[in-house]
């Protein structure tokens, strides 16, 4: 019965209701704008900065992380390669051969990161050769090498020079090897543009004397597989070997963004702020144009308390309503700014492009960040809701009909 | 006119619900969008002051030919030392420090890296980058001793090491040798920039120039003023009279500091126009409710001759009253709110080390120009207003006979 009133009187005022759901529904889909902004920021974080080297997941001998050496490496079994070709959330593997070593041109001599690799699944999985500023992209078929921009520049050295690299090979062995460069690669970040080397797997294991790899680096076709894949893998590994997700490989990103994101809800919560005025406006309002009405209510007998309870209803089903107008119309919204995003421009879009981001700021389409959105706005609102109810318990019937 | 003002006027005291309500939505409005740019500014500000005043110093000089990706020994900075030591005895300056710095290759037994060594002088780096302070477990160098060298924390974990132990530390010299030396750690440091610990370790000045078999050879000098305003005017006059040296202030080294804040910046006035528009809607259903509630009042007023202009011009007068009514306690709010964050801080400790990597200490102290109050609060009027135009149109559709009937 209460239910059935609450809804009459929903319909009674038409156009009081169909503000205060608007205002419900707006409420809905600011906050799921502002919150799917912030959170498709680090989205696009995470898949540059994964997508530049690390990979989603790589299998590593269980020491190597620790100690970065070349010793704790291991070799590549059929099994392995069979299993990650197996697995259909995986969209490409590269194992690697990575070392420190002193490289030198004929005149200047530094420090930097070798790495041995496939061309062709690198490509796969870092699409390295987008990445190529001058000549050509390194192949199994010559023993050439590609070394980045950073290093080229301070080597003196250019496309058609010969590289020479010597450090530490496989369990103690000296490593040297002389080697053409075929291409230039440039990176956004100028952490790895300082010095990597890129050399073939092949290549790479005969310098360093041994036929085995410190990393297979694997890339997923969607982030939210990486719990699948990591099941599926674990029974193909051995004991020595284990899997680093990118969350344990750069925990310094995690926690940028969770800082980040902590800076980002505090701003969600000036924004609930307002939001919430807004809704206690237009309740307030409401309360104020009825009180006539609820005093004629009280007046002929009509207990308060059951009048409450059919406000309360009342707010319920405004707030139902709301949130689920506000929910499907966040989505086309969110949706259209994710595929139409948010450009920076001048000096920002200059600081992105450096570090090879691309200068736009696009909405996540996560649905559970909705469901979240329209729950939260929902509580605001029966929350604030209980605000008419307190003065309807205290209403006095007579002060109320001469309103 | 004038009635109308005054009608309207009146009409704000008849009805002091719907009046707070609007005058607290442009209050919070106002709160909201100050407090957001402040707190961005803020966690700018603090990066910018934490890089100058502990990693950059307030202006560097190096040699014309001398490059940061590369940091050639051969673009040395000629009587270096004697600079430097001129600088110092200037009053305007605080410190002035030479440096040698290398890019090098440390090792452990366990692994290596690439890392820049920078060849210091102890006393003068304590006031320059307060690198004594940055030390958390060993000592700071020690006099007396030869070979000791500073590295962070992240370095010292990489290549497990701890205080105590060995490292050796290669790079190229003036020729083309590879020069290698032992160090013993006496220190490991930590700062809040992630990027820069792992990119730096320290040693004494003396050691490294001994191991390079160039005493006098330094290519870096770091120079803090007494007061930052006059770096630019320094920077200039410094220029003129050392023609031959390259002289650039902290903006000029790094230049990604201020692009990464306009960044930020850009991001924050999306989401301060998210906040005007949640504002705007709060004013707009507010206002509404209120015109659809006096839709009676209104008619009669119509009837007994107000044209619907007036009509309009009035419910218009009524909300740019209440936003300026709003105005004031808004700004103070603001300005109280930003004076006691800025000097007791936002505490976003719990993730501090993710705040590391950007470079961002874990306190917020939210600080903003002034000018912000001003434009903020034209801003919030206008939206203000313009969220009345809609309400007071639907004042402009009643239709007399009509409006008078209902109730």
């Amino acid at each position: 019965m209460y239910l059935k009133m609450a809804w009459r009187n929903l319909w009674r005022n038409r156009r009081r209701t169909m503000i205060t759901v608007a205002s419900v529904m707006m409420a809905v889909v600011l906050a799921s704008t502002m919150r799917c902004l912030q959170l498709g920021t680090y989205d696009s974080m995470i898949n540059n900065v994964v997508g530049y080297y690390s990979g989603y997941l790589q299998v590593q001998e269980k020491d190597y992380w620790e100690n970065r050496s070349i010793d704790d490496s291991f070799t590549l079994n059929d099994t392995l390669k069979e299993t990650l070709g197996g697995i259909e959330e995986v969209k490409g593997f590269v194992p690697r051969l990575e070392s420190f070593v002193l490289v030198s041109s004929d005149v200047k001599t530094k420090g930097a990161m070798v790495i041995g690799t496939d061309p062709d699944q690198e490509n796969l999985v870092t699409h390295l050769a987008n990445n190529i500023s001058e000549g050509s992209y390194f192949t199994n078929k010559e023993d050439a090498v590609m070394i980045t921009e950073g290093l080229a520049h301070s080597l003196k050295i250019g496309v058609g020079d010969t590289l020479i690299m010597l450090g530490q090979g496989y369990h103690g062995a000296s490593a040297a090897g002389k080697y053409p460069i075929t291409g230039i690669v440039k990176f956004g970040s100028p952490e790895l543009n300082k010095g990597m080397v890129y050399l073939p797997l092949k290549d790479a294991q005969w310098m360093m004397g041994g036929d085995v790899v410190t990393s297979v680096a694997i890339m997923l076709h969607k982030r939210d597989e990486l719990e699948a894949v990591r099941k599926k893998l674990e029974s193909a590994l051995g004991s020595d070997l284990i899997m680093k997700d990118w969350k344990e490989m750069m925990p310094d990103l995690v926690q940028a963004i969770q800082a980040d994101n902590s800076g980002g809800l505090i701003m969600a919560g000036v924004l609930y702020l307002i939001i919430a005025f807004g809704l206690f406006g237009t309740l307030i309002m409401m309360l104020a144009e009825r009180q006539h009405e609820f005093g004629v209510l009280v007046a002929v007998g009509m207990r308060r308390i059951k009048l409450s309870f059919m406000v309360l209803l009342e707010s319920i089903l405004i707030g139902l309503m709301g949130t689920f107008v506000g929910f499907c119309l966040s989505i086309p919204v969110v949706y259209w700014l994710h595929y139409h995003p948010i450009r920076f421009t001048g000096d920002a879009a200059q600081s992105f492009a450096a570090y090879g981001f691309e200068p736009v700021m696009k909405t996540s389409t996560d649905i559970s960040i909705f469901t979240a959105q329209a729950e939260l706005v929902f509580v605001i609102t029966v929350v604030l809701s209980l605000y008419p109810l307190y003065k309807i318990l205290k209403l006095n019937p007579l002060n109320a009909m001469r309103a | 006119m004038f009635m109308i003002v005054k009608i309207a006027w009146r009409n704000i005291w008849r009805n002091k619900t719907r009046s707070l309500i609007i005058i607290g939505a442009v209050t919070i409005g106002i709160w909201a969008a100050l407090f957001l740019i402040a707190f961005s500014w803020g966690m700018s500000a603090q990066r910018i002051s934490e890089a100058v005043e502990n990693e950059i110093g307030h202006f560097q000089i190096h040699n014309s030919k001398f490059n940061e990706e590369d940091k050639d020994l051969n673009y040395a900075i000629k009587d270096g030392i004697s600079i430097a030591g001129l600088l110092k005895e200037d009053t305007l300056i605080k410190e002035a420090t030479a440096r040698m710095v290398v890019p090098s290759m440390i090792s452990s037994p366990v692994s290596s890296t690439g890392i820049e060594v920078d060849g210091i002088v102890p006393d003068e780096e304590r006031i320059v980058t307060h690198l004594d302070q940055k030390v958390d477990t060993g000592s700071y160098f020690k006099d007396n001793e030869i070979n000791q060298i500073i590295i962070s924390r992240k370095l010292a974990d990489q290549l497990s090491v701890g205080v105590g132990s060995k490292v050796v530390v290669s790079f190229q010299g003036l020729g083309q040798d590879i020069l290698s030396g032992a160090f013993w750690i006496s220190g490991i440091y930590q700062t809040h920039n992630n990027i820069y610990d792992r990119s730096h370790a320290f040693v004494m000045r003396e050691d490294l120039q001994k191991l390079a078999d160039s005493p006098h050879l330094v290519n870096e000098i770091a120079v803090k003023l007494n007061n930052i305003d006059n770096l630019d005017s320094y920077v200039a006059k410094f220029q003129k009279q050392h023609p031959q040296l390259l002289t650039e202030t902290w903006g000029q080294i790094a230049p990604d500091l201020e692009l990464v804040n306009s960044a930020f910046d850009q991001g924050m006035q999306i989401f301060v126009i998210i906040v005007m528009l949640a504002l705007a809607f709060g004013i707009v259903n507010t206002m509404l409710m209120a015109v659809l509630e006096r839709v009676r009042e209104l008619g009669m007023l119509m009837a007994i001759g107000m044209n619907k202009w007036r009509v309009f011009a009035m419910i218009m007068l009524e909300t740019i009253f209440l936003s300026l009514a709003g105005t004031p306690v808004g700004l103070l709010l603001s300005w109280l709110s930003i004076l006691w964050f800025g000097k007791h801080g936002i505490d976003l400790s719990i993730v501090g080390e993710g705040l590391g990597t950007f470079g961002y200490g874990s306190m917020v102290y939210p600080e903003i120009a002034s000018h912000f109050y001003v434009d903020v609060m034209i801003q919030v009027i206008t939206v203000s207003v313009i969220a009345a135009i809609y309400p007071a149109r639907k004042g402009l559709k009643l239709k007399p006979v009509e409006a008078i009937g209902q109730m």
